[in-house]
């Protein structure tokens, strides 16, 4: 088994990929779907991939760069691009950082194919000799709270919803709701709030951002509300840890 | 432009030259030849003139000689002078009286005559005699004295003096024939003298009538002086040193020409003069003439060259102006034409040079036009294909999320087709590129058809790489299942060749549809002959005839679309292009 990420900002794109039968024929697992090249990164710490399928242009990071920090720092993943570009720096680009195909849109599934077909040719006589680890790290529930995590967070500017993500993944939210809570451990709307704060602390770090500002990124119109929030789990105001972050420094 | 450069002058100039200068030498040669002329004919007649005078002198003089003969040689006359008493002297008065009245007959002019004898007597005759007047007093006379001492030459005419001697009037100024006489003997000598008066001679010299000039006359000098006083006031010493025909100017500042001949029986130079002024007043008056002749005609030549030369170099300078004006930029300047000659011709040719210019300009701006229009176009389209790829990626997301891969499929299909097209912005592109169009077009007509439609595609590999003008194949496609297999209902086949024929790439498309009757096929066949860049151009037809104007604009006349049918068996068009290797700086320039 090959494990894949598709990472595309359009999730119409990325999950209906996912959704194509001719991964399972060639015995490929795609893990799952990330919007940007951050998401992605998030999910190569969760998981030991293989392949990443990727767009160019994104959000945070960029599909290009994307590949060069895969080039640089997990040149065992393999990777392909997928762009309505045709522009000759692109392609260069990614032929510099050792892409694997460079496949157009729309995409042709066929034109796909024959790129994964070329990198599994590339690594089969290599994994033959490696057998495959018996114990596989994720479940399948594992994984889609990974894929909550890493959808909440490129989102947290977003009011988000249990019943979002339960539809993105395809889910009922009561059944979403029992899997993230058996997996993490904790309730959906604590582990939201509480990545919502850690954002909020660490944005606090950034003295050029007013509080409302960092209450608006972490996805608190209200700025009272966030700084109630905030007080609740910090026991002070954001102001405050702010005031006490600077003299600490 | 100086004006010294300029056409006009140069013309003035030529014009002038032409006419002054001939003129000039005409009048002059006229007046110094009608002027020489007039001297010569002066001169003769002043021969004439003179040798006339000349023979009435010499006449007078004969004459003299004749009383001077008549008395000396007579009897009583040489006893008169031996005579030595002075009681026989009024005998021989009373006897030489009767002799000197006939002889006086001669020339009853003279004054008087006069017996001067060297024994102390005097006679005279013709005028009462001053008893006082003694024979010594005689010969202290200074004209006597002038005799005395040139004592062979006689007989002499004196000047001009008065006459102490006379009882009457003694102031009344004569000439005198003198002659110093002897008696037969030749014992005793005495002095004939024969006064004759001024009047005398001038009667005989200056006779009315002897000449056509007015201004005219005659004077006699000899080596001492004027004999005969010029009329006019001139200096002796100017007469003296002059010769026959000389000019001579007057005292009064007139000029007079003087011509002169001696006159050896008394040494005298006999002078007729002309005043100047009054002979040339004729050659003056043709001076005139021609001198106003030649301005006259100067002036008509110097206002028909301002004339001819105006002609010649206004339309020349209009035509600059009009060049000029052209040459700032305004194409609808025209040279109005009004002369057939040579310059008429130039206008009429820098017209239709500007005519053609605009033209060509026009045609230039068309062009930049369209073009301009086109890369409008193709902005608009290098702006939006990324939205519509990735509506495109969209719709092909929804076709597999749908489980469609046929919606899939015709969804790549256009990407692929609408890239190809856009894509790339020069005007030829690799054969290889054009099959890879052709074969897309071809696969989504292929799902779009009700029937099915089979295609094959045979191209010499090696003509991958040669160049063609772009989507030549698809609009002659295009026509084949619109027009050809579209109509049949039932499976249509499209058959593409490509091949090369020694330097000539030659694709021919077959199909199996309805065909042309012979009448359209000759109509389509003459369009593409002879119209099709009107055709493609005015009715916005792209299909046949746009490809057949492109290919004809690209490599002329030797290539281009042929084609062949036949009702119910189908439809094959060849289309020939050179075989044209890729350049980078061909394509470049383009």
């Amino acid at each position: 088994m090959l494990k894949m990420l598709i990472v595309d900002d359009d999730w119409l794109i990325s999950d209906s990929l996912k959704s194509l039968d001719e991964w399972h024929e060639r015995n490929i697992d795609v893990v799952g779907t990330a919007e940007n090249g951050k998401e992605a990164i998030f999910w190569m710490e969760k998981e030991k991939l293989d392949i990443i399928l990727t767009d160019i242009r994104m959000p945070e990071m960029d599909g290009i760069e994307l590949t060069k920090h895969i080039y640089e720092k997990e040149s065992n993943i393999h990777v392909i691009i997928m762009s309505g570009y045709e522009e000759f720096s692109f392609a260069q680009k990614a032929m510099k950082y050792n892409a694997k195909g460079y496949i157009l849109k729309p995409i042709d599934t066929d034109e796909l194919m024959d790129a994964i077909d070329r990198i599994k040719m590339d690594m089969n006589p290599t994994k033959k000799v490696e057998p495959e680890p018996a114990n596989d790290p994720t479940t399948y529930h594992e994984r889609l709270v990974l894929s909550a995590q890493s959808y909440i967070m490129s989102n947290l500017i977003k009011p988000l919803t249990l019943k979002e993500i339960a539809n993105r993944l395809h889910l009922t939210d009561h059944y979403f709701g029992q899997v993230f809570k058996s997996v993490t451990g904790e309730t959906f709307l604590n582990y939201l709030t509480r990545v919502r704060m850690e954002k909020a602390c660490e944005l606090t770090k950034n003295p050029t951002l007013k509080i409302y500002e960092i209450g608006t990124l972490v996805g608190y119109k209200d700025p009272k509300s966030f700084a109630k929030t905030f007080q609740r789990l910090y026991n002070m105001t954001p102001k405050e840890f702010r005031k006490q972050y600077f003299t600490n420094e | 432009m100086k004006f010294i450069n300029s056409i006009f002058f140069k013309l003035f100039m030529t014009f002038v030259l032409f006419s002054f200068i001939p003129m000039g030498i005409v009048g002059w040669f006229a007046y110094d030849k009608y002027s020489n002329n007039l001297y010569e004919n002066l001169q003769y007649h002043a021969d004439d003139v003179l040798e006339q005078k000349m023979s009435f002198l010499s006449a007078f003089i004969k004459d003299l000689e004749r009383m001077d003969q008549g008395i000396t040689q007579s009897k009583i006359f040489s006893e008169f002078l031996t005579n030595t008493n002075p009681i026989d002297h009024p005998k021989y008065y009373i006897e030489l009286d009767e002799l000197l009245l006939s002889i006086q007959n001669i020339r009853p002019e003279t004054e008087g005559i006069m017996i001067v004898s060297n024994n102390g007597f005097i006679y005279n005759y013709g005028y009462s005699h001053d008893l006082h007047f003694k024979n010594q007093d005689f010969k202290n006379l200074p004209w006597v004295k002038e005799i005395e001492k040139n004592n062979y030459v006689t007989p002499q005419i004196t000047y001009l003096h008065d006459q102490p001697y006379s009882n009457v009037d003694k102031k009344q100024k004569v000439y005198s024939y003198v002659k110093k006489v002897w008696d037969r003997k030749i014992k005793s000598y005495g002095y004939l003298i024969i006064d004759f008066k001024e009047d005398l001679l001038e009667a005989i010299l200056r006779h009315d009538g002897s000449t056509s000039f007015t201004s005219s006359g005659t004077f006699i000098h000899d080596s001492l002086g004027f004999v005969l006083e010029p009329e006019i006031n001139l200096e002796y010493k100017d007469v003296a040193a002059s010769i026959s025909g000389s000019t001579i100017k007057s005292n009064s500042g007139k000029e007079f020409i003087v011509f002169t001949k001696y006159f050896p029986q008394t040494g005298w130079y006999v002078s007729e003069y002309f005043e100047k002024n009054a002979f040339y007043v004729t050659v003056n008056e043709i001076r005139k003439i021609a001198i106003i002749i030649t301005i006259t005609s100067a002036f008509i030549c110097l206002l028909a060259s301002l004339f001819i030369s105006h002609r010649i170099s206004t339309p020349i300078k209009n035509l600059g102006r009009v060049m000029k004006k052209v040459e700032s930029g305004n194409l609808d300047e025209r040279f109005v034409v009004h002369s057939k000659d040579e310059i008429g011709d130039l206008g009429k040719g820098f017209n239709t040079m500007i005519g053609e210019l605009k033209k060509l300009i026009q045609a230039v701006k068309h062009e930049e036009k369209l073009k301009k229009e086109a890369e409008i176009t193709a902005l608009q389209l290098q702006i939006n294909p990324h939205f519509i790829y990735n509506t495109l990626e969209t719709i092909n997301s929804l076709a597999r999320k749908k489980r469609e891969p046929e919606i899939s499929r015709l969804i790549v299909l256009l990407g692929k087709l609408l890239r190809s097209s856009i894509s790339s912005f020069e005007e030829k592109i690799p054969i290889k590129q054009e099959i890879n169009y052709i074969v897309n077009y071809l696969e989504i007509q292929k799902v779009r058809m009700r029937e099915p439609l089979n295609y094959t595609i045979s191209i010499d590999p090696m003509l991958d790489e040669y160049l063609s003008v772009k989507w030549i194949l698809q609009p002659i496609v295009e026509n084949a299942i619109i027009h050809g297999i579209d109509p049949l209902k039932s499976s249509g086949n499209i058959e593409i060749i490509g091949e090369n024929r020694g330097s000539i790439i030659i694709f021919t498309i077959k199909d199996n549809g309805v065909g042309l009757d012979s009448l359209k096929l000759q109509q389509i066949r003459h369009q593409l002959q002879f119209s099709s860049k009107n055709l493609a151009k005015y009715k916005n037809k792209i299909g046949i005839y746009n490809v057949q104007t492109r290919i004809l604009s690209h490599y002329g006349s030797p290539f281009g679309i042929t084609i062949d049918s036949e009702v119910n068996l189908g439809t094959t068009v060849t289309i020939s292009i050179p075989m044209e290797v890729y350049d980078a700086q061909n394509v470049n320039s383009r």
